[in-house]
């Protein structure tokens, strides 16, 4: 209990690190009304955005604000459309609230990466396994250069060969957008590719180092099934470094799918960064970051907590 | 079956021929499903002001309508909102606008309504982008009476009825009761009411059965909306729209690349529409305005120019034709037939470069810096061989591809105003759909005001007092004075080696087998001229 509360502690302390970081970054690349509305925008209208916006006031009046809306969840509204040549000043009324963009953007990127992982953890897993079952067989150098070739391979690439041959040649899967799961087949498939590989090569590594470990050699000897000396002896005890990488490969799905959804029209958080910055919407940037590294974060603490559950010999938050 | 059709202006002249009088039957309903286009890229807005856009607001136009049209096959104005228009003046033109007319609102389109729709577009305060067409005067319009609409240029303008061609007219209730909407929500009076845009996604539009076109044929001819409903689905990858296209999933790819397009035509019997169009790929460099001072020296510039292989630039862009040393295609009022493109010869620039620096000119330490922007296609190929070509004839450079929000203010007078003595090619796409010179010289040569930052001129870098004398003079006449003062600037700017014309760029549209697509040089898809083939 400690121990997450502590972790919790430090969580909000590195997304507050991560989200001022953005919003000192956000002004020094130039003036953010000039960047929102664009070079070609009159002074009248910077002028009313800078005074609507606050931009005007002293930097660190305009952070303490920032962050205590953000308290509160209100990110603020995007500006994408120039909505200070209207008439209004209240660009409250007239913006659309970022977090209302991010998170209908969520649930794509959630159904993406669940979809990836999904293929990812079972076949990374049993590639691992199997390859380590049977060290140097045939089964093991396939899987070793499967792996290698997962990792290796570029997603650009990958994700238009799936796109061609699975749905111009076959006619089975639509080439992108977003709908129902058959949407999703082909994106997570693509970006299921690397997290196989590392999945694999990870548990093919943590598996062999059990395998030659004596309550191996133990539970052979007292008759166990081979099956179970593998799958229930020996995975167990070589989850922890199995989970650390499935953590990693979905704080990546989660923050950095950003080739795939844009081969594949995916409207998830990604894409949207990548429009956030391309349309300088200075408040969509900052909500977009600040929500994936809140995302990050918890897939974290989650991992952390998940050691304990697969293995309760370790004790969170000590040297142990 | 095989079908690769390159269609010039004369194969599109015939196709739409063979649309409105051979035999085509004209339904009053749509008879197909929805019409589903893949584009390169989300819109910025759906404002009524981006009619105009060719890249930014695809599809809008079936939505949002004009006044006039250009007729893409004579070049003519035809009348689409406006029944009949007239010159009051140099500087006025007086439309009568079609009655019975209403926007997707519901709101009628009366002459109040017209005029401040115009007024909210060309709004100097707005600053819209629509500006960049701009003439030298600002653009007001008012209702005369319940039918007549007066536009007014505060300046004389050949081309106002051109600017009238390009300004959507969008229901003025939206503006005064739900402001916030006009940017995502467009209302026109179009074959199509727009329905939703999911961000990321698409946006779509379902046929409109009160449309005034239906009956209207001096409008748009015999055709008649065929779809019930219109997609337009945001791919930014060249493959992947081509894919959707091939697997069925629309029935339109927009802008593939050629390679792509031809492929697909050949192996599978879909049609690979091609045509010239407007727009032209150059390099601008950094002359009078915050530029290195080496760049005033004629010699480096020439021999910057003469470095540059075009024909290759050609080859590496596809769907292309060399330009003949200036930046409008022949039939461009102002075209110089005595002009030639810059020839390539680094042996010359080696020279030039020699020459320069026997009189004391730093040339060794000249770094170019050459700079696109990420949304042009194939742009990055482009940037590295132009980086190559100079570096062969000992210029050396330095190579980037910025996204528009990087890019753009390095491009216009309120953000390159901030750098100083700056060295870059900026390598660009750009439109003239006026088929004239006037808003080509006036956009990229004439002098920029730093206290007008909105104006036409903002994204010149070059200033000169005799240059704009002449071009104001030009700007202001008629008929074949007009022609002839413009050939003339046209020539100077040329000898001055200000900007580089890298390629006259053809657009191509990959089409479902089964339909039949024209267009004008314009190239905005319109859903009325997609028909199925008898």
């Amino acid at each position: 209990m400690v121990y997450l509360v502590r972790r919790t502690a430090n969580s909000v302390l590195l997304l507050l690190l991560t989200v001022s970081f953005v919003f000192v970054a956000g002004r020094m690349i130039g003036d953010p009304a000039l960047n929102m509305l664009g070079p070609g925008a009159t002074d009248v209208a910077l002028e009313k955005l800078r005074r609507a916006a606050g931009l005007n006031d002293p930097l660190w009046q305009q952070y303490i604000r920032y962050v205590a809306n953000l308290l509160q969840g209100d990110f603020g509204v995007s500006y994408r459309f120039g909505f200070s040549v209207l008439p209004s000043e209240d660009l409250d009324s007239l913006g659309q609230p970022v977090i209302d963009i991010v998170l209908e953007r969520l649930p794509a990127t959630f159904l993406l990466a669940a979809v990836a992982m999904g293929i990812a953890v079972p076949s990374g897993i049993l590639m691992g396994v199997v390859a380590a079952a049977k060290p140097r067989s045939l089964a093991d150098r396939v899987v070793t250069v499967v792996a290698l070739a997962g990792v290796s391979v570029v997603q650009f690439w990958l994700g238009l060969m799936l796109i061609v041959f699975f749905s111009v040649q076959l006619g089975w899967l639509p080439t992108g957008g977003y709908g129902g799961l058959e949407h999703a087949i082909l994106p997570a498939l693509t970006l299921a590719a690397r997290p196989i590989g590392r999945i694999a090569q990870i548990a093919r590594s943590a598996m062999l180092d059990e395998m030659s470990k004596p309550y191996i050699v133990t539970a052979r000897a007292k008759g166990a099934h081979e099956w179970r000396v593998v799958f229930l002896h020996a995975l167990k005890n070589a989850a922890v470094p199995i989970i650390t990488m499935i953590g990693d490969e979905l704080s990546a799905l989660l923050t950095g799918a950003i080739l795939v959804e844009k081969i594949f029209a995916w409207p998830g958080i990604g894409l949207l960064i990548i429009d956030s910055l391309t349309r300088s919407d200075l408040p969509l940037i900052q909500a977009s970051i600040a929500v994936v590294a809140a995302l990050v974060v918890l897939v974290n603490l989650l991992v952390d907590l998940s050691y304990r559950i697969v293995n309760p010999r370790i004790k969170l938050g000590t040297e142990n | 079956m095989r079908h690769f059709s390159a269609v010039s202006g004369l194969l599109a002249a015939a196709a739409l021929c063979a649309v409105a009088f051979a035999g085509v039957q004209a339904t009053a309903e749509p008879t197909r499903g929805t019409m589903v286009v893949a584009v390169n890229q989300e819109p910025q807005d759906l404002a009524a002001q981006g009619t105009y856009k060719e890249i930014n607001a695809p599809g809008l136009r079936n939505v949002i309508e004009t006044l006039i049209a250009v007729d893409p096959v004579s070049g003519d104005f035809v009348p689409v909102l406006a029944t009949a228009w007239e010159r009051v003046d140099g500087s006025t033109l007086r439309f009568t606008i079609r009655e019975g007319v209403k926007f997707h609102d519901g709101t009628d389109m009366t002459s109040e309504a017209v005029a401040e729709s115009i007024n909210w577009v060309w709004s100097t305060e707005n600053a819209f982008t629509i500006q960049e067409y701009a003439g030298p005067g600002a653009i007001t319009a008012a209702a005369m009476d319940d039918s007549t609409v007066e536009v007014r240029s505060s300046e004389p303008d050949p081309l106002l009825e051109f600017r009238m061609s390009l300004n959507g007219i969008s229901s003025p209730a939206q503006l005064a009761e739900n402001p916030e909407r006009h940017f995502d929500t467009p209302i026109g009076t179009g074959p199509y009411s727009f329905v939703e845009w999911k961000q990321g996604q698409y946006w779509s539009a379902s046929f409109n059965p009160d449309w005034w076109g239906m009956s209207a044929e001096e409008a748009y001819g015999t055709s008649k909306p065929a779809f019930s409903d219109l997609q337009f689905v945001f791919r930014s990858e060249d493959a992947a729209r081509v894919a959707m296209v091939q697997s069925g999933e629309a029935q339109i790819a927009m802008f593939p690349s050629a390679d792509e397009c031809g492929r697909a035509a050949d192996a599978d019997g879909y049609n690979c529409v091609t045509g010239p169009s407007t727009t032209y790929l150059y390099g601008r460099l950094d002359h009078s305005l915050h530029a290195d001072e080496r760049l005033a020296d004629p010699r480096v510039r020439e021999a910057i120019f003469s470095a540059i292989d075009i024909a290759g630039i050609v080859d590496l862009y596809g769907m292309a034709s060399v330009p003949r040393g200036q930046l409008g295609p022949k039939g461009t009022i102002g075209f110089n037939d005595a002009l030639a493109p810059y020839s390539y010869d680094p042996a010359h620039a080696m020279e030039l470069l020699e020459s320069a620096k026997a009189d004391g000119i730093d040339v060794e330490g000249l770094q170019i810096e050459i700079v696109g922007r990420d949304t042009t296609p194939r742009i990055k190929p482009i940037v590295e061989a132009l980086g190559a070509m100079l570096d062969m004839a000992g210029i050396s450079t330095d190579l980037k591809v910025q996204t528009p929000a990087e890019f753009n203010p390095r491009v216009r007078i309120t953000g390159y105003s901030n750098e100083p003595g700056r060295q870059m090619m900026q390598v660009h796409v750009k439109q003239n759909p006026s088929g004239d010179y006037g808003l080509l010289l006036l956009s990229n040569y004439a002098c920029p005001n730093i206290d007008d930052p909105t104006g036409p001129s903002r994204s010149s870098v070059y200033c000169d007092e005799e240059f704009d004398a002449k071009l104001f003079e030009a700007l202001a006449s008629f008929g074949d004075e007009r022609g002839e003062r413009m050939k003339e600037l046209v020539q100077y700017v040329h000898d001055r080696h200000l900007i580089v014309p890298l390629a006259l760029l053809d657009r191509g549209h990959l089409v479902e087998a089964g339909l039949e697509f024209t267009f004008g040089t314009d190239h905005r898809i319109q859903a009325v001229y997609v028909r199925p083939t008898e």
